[in-house]
């Protein structure tokens, strides 16, 4: 696979340009991709990529029914939001949104500059080479801040049109939540009919904050994403310690790989990542965690349920890292799937790298078929065997929906869901 | 209502009911007591139509051919079976299940469905006749219930279900005596006329507290001595031994 680079001016991202055709795409001898050779799989499904430039300029707009404020991009690319608080505040106090459009905005260029290493020790990034590839290409996405409670969720609306064939989208956001509780639902409109990479590079700061945050893939498409986040939960001040909670909703991609680093910088913090999914026709997601305790008394949850069919391939690889300065420790990682066929596959690699002593860690996976009896047991009163199954379905995903506390964003994920077991087996 | 005529059933080569002839009428309440490994589950898996049995022989459910009939088609045209060991389904919650069981048979049977309301106020009112807490509606599935709270939630969906013949399999078994009490009485409240049981167990205990009409004695996939309750009471002293 080539990327097309006719359009493209190099001069200025040449550092990150000759990096990434130095090291190429990542392959299955790297272990962090050793479940998803992207080489290969996007060699097999382009033969050439071209930078996505066109810009889009026309307005679309938010269509959830409940009350929310919100922020719209099309093929990464912000195009309208309403940020406008309920108060009538609408100064840099508050919220301040700017649009990202070249290299020189891009989370983490201003920090690249400082360093000429290839590391970004300051955050701990390193510039990999999908980093490298999003730095070279980048020019659209979107920053903001939240300085204040939401009294809505703020609904990300993600738009994708048909006409992305063969393009190739490198797309960064910088999310920043300080002193603030907010609940922000990122929703994925994908209406491309062909084949598409992209390649998002994401940063989170929470910071003394409360953050309940959903990724919703609305629908079916054939794009292929990779995002690689980088989340750190922090709190200077008050000790306190800041909450994420992060659900994943990613059935529906033919390709999915969502890497999630994050950092429990602050004492007391809180993460979670909760995952359900219903994979089908061949679609391959993968989910990477690292998750490090860098501070005492943090907590960290993850679970990851995966309902996978037709040829299908679920993958989980969840790292915990706890230094030795972060005594009383609580860190748990279960990961499920539930094969319906023989010819899908999940595989998991739970990892723990633990140096402090006082700390309590756990993790568990399983997978395993349907159970038979179960399913015999329900038709014994009057199911049939597709409600049956459905039955079973949604309660191995109802482990992770059931957490969802805001019951407008429930019965969202459960439409969603249902869209996805509708009409199987 | 049901006639089975030289009823063979085997697991791959493994033949396990080896010619059965039996027939409940309506209002008839039938044991079928046995050693371990005499075919009796098998007999109850076969009648509600799971996978994985070969059948051969005239199984007949009013007057219409079984072995053409689906599992949740018996479900639908009036066979229960309350099983021995319920399965525990994670996530699904009991009162949602109840209500999707009970409207597919009542919509089956051309019945109006029921809404939410009036269904709970239904499930509510047969828990309690069985003694059984309110709170279980909201819980998942069996997952968690006592092996009495199991056996009691087959009952209520039994009475739910209100089927033309209900086949128990040892639905006394891990029931201590209060809860066995409650669950006779609960099959007592419902036995009518027109429905009948079959009633599979290894104990006399349960047949003092319901009155079979018939006992079977089943061994070795067949049935080899019919009678009425006092066979019952012969089999508690004397044990299977005599029919091997």
């Amino acid at each position: 696979m080539k990327i097309n680079t006719s359009k493209i001016n190099l001069n200025k991202v040449k550092r990150f340009y000759n990096s990434f055709l130095e090291n190429g795409l990542p392959n299955r001898k790297k272990e962090d991709w050793k479940f998803t050779d992207l080489e290969k799989i996007l060699n097999s499904n382009f033969d050439e990529l071209e930078p996505l430039r066109e810009k889009e300029n026309y307005k679309m707009e938010a269509f959830l029914k409940f009350d929310h404020y919100y922020l719209i991009s099309i093929n990464g690319e912000l195009v309208n939001y309403n940020l406008k608080l309920s108060d009538g505040s609408q100064d840099k106090k508050s919220t301040n949104l700017t649009k990202i459009s070249s290299l020189n905005d891009h989370p983490i260029y201003s920090k690249i500059l400082k360093s000429d290493d290839k590391k970004v020790s300051s955050d701990n990034i390193n510039i990999d080479e999908m980093l490298s590839m999003n730095l070279a290409f980048t020019d659209r996405g979107y920053s903001f801040q939240i300085f204040k409670d939401l009294d809505k969720p703020l609904v990300i609306y993600n738009f994708f049109d048909e006409k992305l064939e063969n393009k190739l989208i490198s797309n960064s956001n910088l999310i920043s939540i300080s002193n603030s509780k907010v609940k922000i639902i990122e929703l994925n409109i994908d209406k491309s009919k062909s084949n598409y990479f992209k390649n998002t590079f994401q940063k989170f700061q929470i910071n003394e904050s409360e953050v309940d945050y959903y990724f919703v893939n609305y629908n079916k498409s054939n794009g292929f994403n990779y995002t690689k986040n980088i989340i750190e939960i922090n709190d200077s001040k008050s000790k306190f310690g800041s909450k994420l909670k992060y659900f994943i909703f990613g059935s529906g991609s033919k390709f999915r790989k969502d890497d999630y680093e994050i950092f429990l910088d602050g004492e007391n913090s809180f993460a979670k990542i909760n995952s359900a999914a219903i994979l089908k026709k061949s679609q391959h997601h993968e989910i990477k965690t690292k998750m490090s305790h860098s501070e005492p008394n943090c907590e960290s949850y993850q679970k990851i349920k995966n309902i996978l069919l037709n040829d299908s391939k679920g993958i989980f690889q969840g790292k915990v890292l706890v230094s030795d300065r972060a005594q009383k420790t609580n860190a748990y990682q279960l990961s499920k799937g539930l094969i319906l066929d023989d010819e899908s596959e999940f595989s998991t690699k739970p990892e723990l790298e633990i140096y402090a002593d006082d700390v309590k860690c756990s993790h568990g996976s399983t997978s395993g078929n349907i159970d038979k009896d179960a399913v015999f047991y329900l038709m014994t009163r009057g199911l049939s065997k597709k409600e049956a199954t459905k039955f079973i379905i949604k309660g191995f995903l109802n482990d992770v929906v059931s957490e969802i506390a805001d019951h407008q964003v429930r019965e969202l994920i459960e439409n969603h869901l249902e869209e996805n077991i509708k009409n199987e087996n | 209502m049901l006639k089975l005529k030289e009823l063979k059933a085997s697991i791959g080569e493994k033949s396990i009911i080896k010619g059965l002839n039996l027939e409940i009428n309506p209002g008839e309440v039938h044991a079928i007591m046995g050693p371990n490994g005499s075919g009796k589950s098998t007999l109850a898996n076969v009648l509600s139509g799971k996978d994985g049995y070969t059948v051969s022989g005239s199984l007949k459910f009013e007057d219409e051919n079984l072995q053409e009939i689906s599992i949740e088609e018996r479900a639908r045209k009036g066979i229960f079976l309350a099983f021995q060991y319920p399965l525990e389904i994670p996530g699904v919650n009991t009162s949602n299940f109840l209500k999707t069981s009970l409207n597919s048979i009542r919509k089956a049977n051309g019945k109006k469905e029921l809404d939410t309301i009036s269904l709970i106020k239904l499930i509510k009112e047969k828990a309690s006749e069985l003694n059984i807490d309110e709170k279980f509606l909201s819980r998942q599935l069996n997952v968690g219930f006592s092996g009495g709270e199991k056996k009691k939630n087959e009952i209520l969906q039994m009475k739910l279900l209100e089927p033309k013949l209900s086949i128990l399999d040892e639905t006394d078994s891990g029931l201590d005596i209060d809860a066995l009490r409650i669950v006779a009485d609960g099959v007592n409240s419902f036995k009518n006329k027109n429905n009948s049981f079959l009633i599979i167990t290894h104990y006399q205990r349960l047949l003092d507290y319901i009155k079979p009409d018939f006992i079977h004695v089943l061994s070795d996939g067949k049935i080899v001595k019919t009678g009425c309750s006092d066979l019952a009471k012969e089999l508690e002293k004397t044990g299977y031994k005599n029919f091997n």
